[in-house]
C-alpha cells in the first residue's frame, strides 16, 4: 500500500507513461500535476540519427586494456589516416609486386603497373619497345620459376608459360602493326632485332626445360610458344621485305630537328660511277661513304648490283640541287636474294642483352646525326 | 512493498525481463562475454540516446557510447549488488559526457548538466510544439535546478526512477520527492495560464 503523495503521483505518472491514452481522474488532488505530466510526456522529440558504428566490442576477443586506451586514437586515426593508408597500401603493394612472379597474388598488381605505363605511352614505336621489354621480363620470370625449386609446382610453371605466350603474342602484334604502318623501314631495325633475340632465347629456354621436366604438357607448351615467336619474327621480316621490294614504296625519313638528313630505302634502279639513284633520288658516293652488308662486310660501290635493295643514309648536298651525299649504304638484299630466299638478319650474340641492344642501336644512330628511333615518314611525292 | 512496486515499473517492464537482466548481469560479472554482449544489445540504443542528447553530435555520441560499454565491461566484475545495473550504466555515461566537456575545456556546471548546453533543444522538437507545451517549457526554466533535472530525465528521456537516482546520486525516494515538488511548482506557475 502506498503511503505518501509522492509515491501515488509517481505511480500515476508511470501509468501515463505506459498508456498515452490514460484518462486522468479529475477529482484527484494530483490531477493538475498529472495533466502537466501528460503534456510533458507528449512533447515532440527530435529524431536522433541512427548510430552506424554499433559494434560488438563487448564480444570481441581482443577487448583489453590496450584497445580500451587506444580506442580514441584509433577512431581519429581511421578518419585522418584512411586516405594515407590507401595510398601507402598502393605504394607498398607496388613495391612488393615488383618481384612478384606469375601465379603469385601480387603479380596482378605488377601487370596493372605495366599496363599503366603502356597506357601513358602514345608513340607506337615506344610502345613496341616496352612490349619487348615485357616479353623479356616474362621470359626471365619463367626461367626463374623453372630454375628455383621453391616455385617448382606445375600450376606456377603453366602460369609462367601462359604469361610468356600471352605477352609474346601482344608484342608481335604491336610490332607487326608498326611494321606495316610507318616506322620500321629496315630489316635490322632495333625492334625486329630485339624481338628475334627474345625469340631465340625462348627457343633455348624451351629446349632446356624439355629433357629435365617430366611433364610433357609443360615442355610442349614452352616449345609451342617458342615456335610461335619464331614464326612471328619471320612473318614480321617478310612484311618488311615485301614493303622494301615494292618499288612504289620508298620510305624517306626526315629528322625533325635536321631537315637536311634523309634515309632512303629501296631498289637501286640505276648506278653510275659516283651516283646512286634510288627512285629518282640522286646520292653522291664519296670516298667517305661507308658501304657495307648487314654482317658488317665492307663493300665497294662496284660490288653492288643494280636492283639491289639498299638503305641509304645521307645528307643534302650544299653544292648540288636535288642531290644528296651518301654517308652510308647498307646492302639489304641482292636481286638473287629477293627471288630465292628471305633476307637474313645479322647474327646476334646470345650474351647480348636486349636492353643494351636497343640502346646501342639508338646511340649509333644518334651519333651519326642522321636519324633517330622515332621519325616521320613521308611519301616523296608529297614532298615534290 | 514499496520497493517491490518500484522494482516492477523499471524500464524492463516485466519481472521476467528484470529476471533476465539480473541473470545476464550475474553471468557477465562471472566473466561471460556472451552475456555482456546481450546486455550491450539491450542498452546500446538507450545509452546512445542519453549521450546524444547531451553532446548533440552523432559520431561523438557513438564513440562515447562505445566507451561506456568498454568501461562497464572492465568494471562489471566489481559491481556491487546495491543499486541497479541500468542506473550504473547511465552514471558511467554521464561521467564520460562530463569528461568530454572537460577535455573540450567547456566550462559547465557538472551538477547541472541537463540544464545547460544544448541539451533541451537536442531532445525536444521545438518547431512542432503545441501552445501548452511551449508554456510548460517556458515555466520549466523557472524551477530550481534539481527539479528541472529530474523532470527532464523523467519526461524528456523517460528514464525510470532507479536510473535517475543513480545518475544524480540520490535515493529513488528523493527522486520521487523532487519530482512531486517540481510538478507542484509547475502547477502553481501555470495556474493562471490556459494550458
Amino acid at each position: 500500500m502506498l503511503e505518501n503523495i509522492e509515491d501515488i503521483l509517481d505511480t500515476e505518472i508511470n501509468r501515463i507513461k505506459n498508456d498515452g491514452n490514460f484518462k486522468i481522474q479529475k477529482n484527484l488532488n494530483i490531477s493538475p500535476e498529472l495533466k502537466i505530466a501528460k503534456i510533458l510526456f507528449a512533447l515532440p522529440k527530435n529524431q536522433i540519427p541512427e548510430p552506424n558504428k554499433q559494434r560488438k566490442y563487448a564480444l570481441s576477443p581482443i577487448l583489453d586494456k590496450t584497445l580500451h586506451n587506444g580506442f580514441k586514437f584509433l577512431k581519429i586515426a581511421f578518419a585522418s589516416g584512411g586516405s594515407l593508408a590507401i595510398v601507402g597500401t598502393i605504394i607498398f603493394a607496388g613495391m612488393l609486386s615488383a618481384k612478384a612472379l606469375p601465379g603469385q597474388t601480387l603479380f596482378k598488381v605488377k601487370k596493372v603497373a605495366e599496363q599503366t605505363r603502356l597506357h601513358l605511352t602514345f608513340n607506337e614505336t615506344n610502345k613496341a619497345k616496352i612490349q619487348i621489354e615485357l616479353t623479356e621480363k616474362r621470359l626471365n620470370e619463367a626461367k626463374q620459376i623453372f630454375a628455383n625449386s621453391e616455385f617448382n609446382t606445375a600450376p606456377q610453371k603453366f602460369a609462367a608459360l601462359n604469361e610468356l605466350a600471352s605477352q609474346t603474342q601482344i608484342t608481335t602484334q604491336t610490332i607487326k602493326k608498326v611494321a606495316v604502318s610507318t616506322a620500321i623501314s629496315k630489316l635490322d631495325h632495333p625492334l625486329v632485332t630485339s624481338l628475334e633475340i627474345v625469340a631465340k632465347q625462348q627457343k633455348d629456354f624451351a629446349e632446356k626445360i624439355q629433357p629435365q621436366d617430366g611433364n610433357s604438357s609443360l615442355s610442349l607448351n614452352a616449345l609451342n610458344t617458342s615456335q610461335q615467336s619464331n614464326n612471328d619474327v619471320k612473318e614480321i621480316k617478310n612484311l618488311i621485305s615485301v614493303a622494301l621490294t615494292d618499288n612504289t614504296q620508298i620510305h624517306i625519313a626526315k629528322l625533325s630537328e635536321n631537315n637536311n638528313s634523309i634515309s632512303a630505302l629501296g631498289k637501286i634502279v640505276k648506278k653510275e660511277k659516283s651516283i646512286v639513284i634510288v627512285e629518282g633520288l640522286n646520292f653522291l658516293v664519296t670516298p667517305d661513304t661507308l658501304i657495307k652488308t648487314q654482317d658488317e662486310k665492307i663493300l665497294a660501290i662496284q660490288q653492288i648490283k643494280d636492283n639491289s635493295l639498299v638503305n641509304i643514309i645521307g645528307k643534302k648536298s650544299l653544292n648540288t640541287k636535288e642531290s644528296f651525299i651518301a654517308n652510308q649504304i647498307l646492302l639489304l638484299a641482292t636481286p638473287d636474294d629477293e627471288k630465292n630466299k628471305p633476307v637474313t638478319l645479322p647474327p646476334v650474340s646470345p650474351n647480348t642483352s636486349l636492353k643494351e641492344n636497343i640502346f646501342d642501336n639508338e646511340n649509333l644512330i644518334n651519333d651519326s646525326d642522321i636519324i633517330t628511333g622515332s621519325f616521320i615518314v613521308e611519301d616523296p611525292k608529297s614532298e615534290q | 512493498m514499496l520497493n517491490s512496486f518500484v522494482y516492477n515499473i523499471s524500464s524492463l517492464n516485466s519481472p521476467t525481463d528484470k529476471d533476465l537482466l539480473s541473470s545476464l548481469v550475474a553471468k557477465a560479472k562471472a566473466g561471460n562475454r556472451s552475456s555482456f554482449g546481450e546486455i550491450y544489445n539491450l542498452f546500446f540504443q538507450k545509452i546512445y540516446r542519453f549521450i546524444f542528447y547531451r553532446v548533440g553530435h552523432k559520431e561523438t555520441a557513438e564513440d562515447l557510447t562505445e566507451e561506456v560499454f568498454l568501461k562497464a565491461f572492465g568494471k562489471i566484475s566489481g559491481l556491487s549488488n546495491n543499486g541497479t545495473f541500468e542506473g550504473w550504466l547511465y552514471q558511467i555515461a554521464r561521467n564520460l559526457v562530463i569528461d568530454y566537456y572537460r577535455e573540450k575545456k567547456v566550462l559547465i556546471d557538472i551538477q547541472d548538466l541537463e540544464n545547460t548546453l544544448e541539451y533541451e533543444s537536442n531532445v525536444v522538437d521545438v518547431l512542432n510544439l503545441q501552445n501548452n507545451q511551449k508554456i510548460i517549457l517556458q515555466v520549466l526554466k523557472q524551477l530550481p535546478s534539481d527539479q528541472q533535472t529530474v523532470l527532464k530525465l523523467k519526461f524528456f528521456e523517460e528514464l525510470d526512477n532507479s536510473a535517475i537516482a543513480e545518475i544524480l546520486e540520490k535515493t529513488e525516494g528523493a527522486v520521487r520527492v523532487i519530482q512531486h515538488r517540481g510538478l507542484t511548482k509547475l502547477k502553481e506557475l501555470t495556474e493562471n495560464l490556459e494550458i
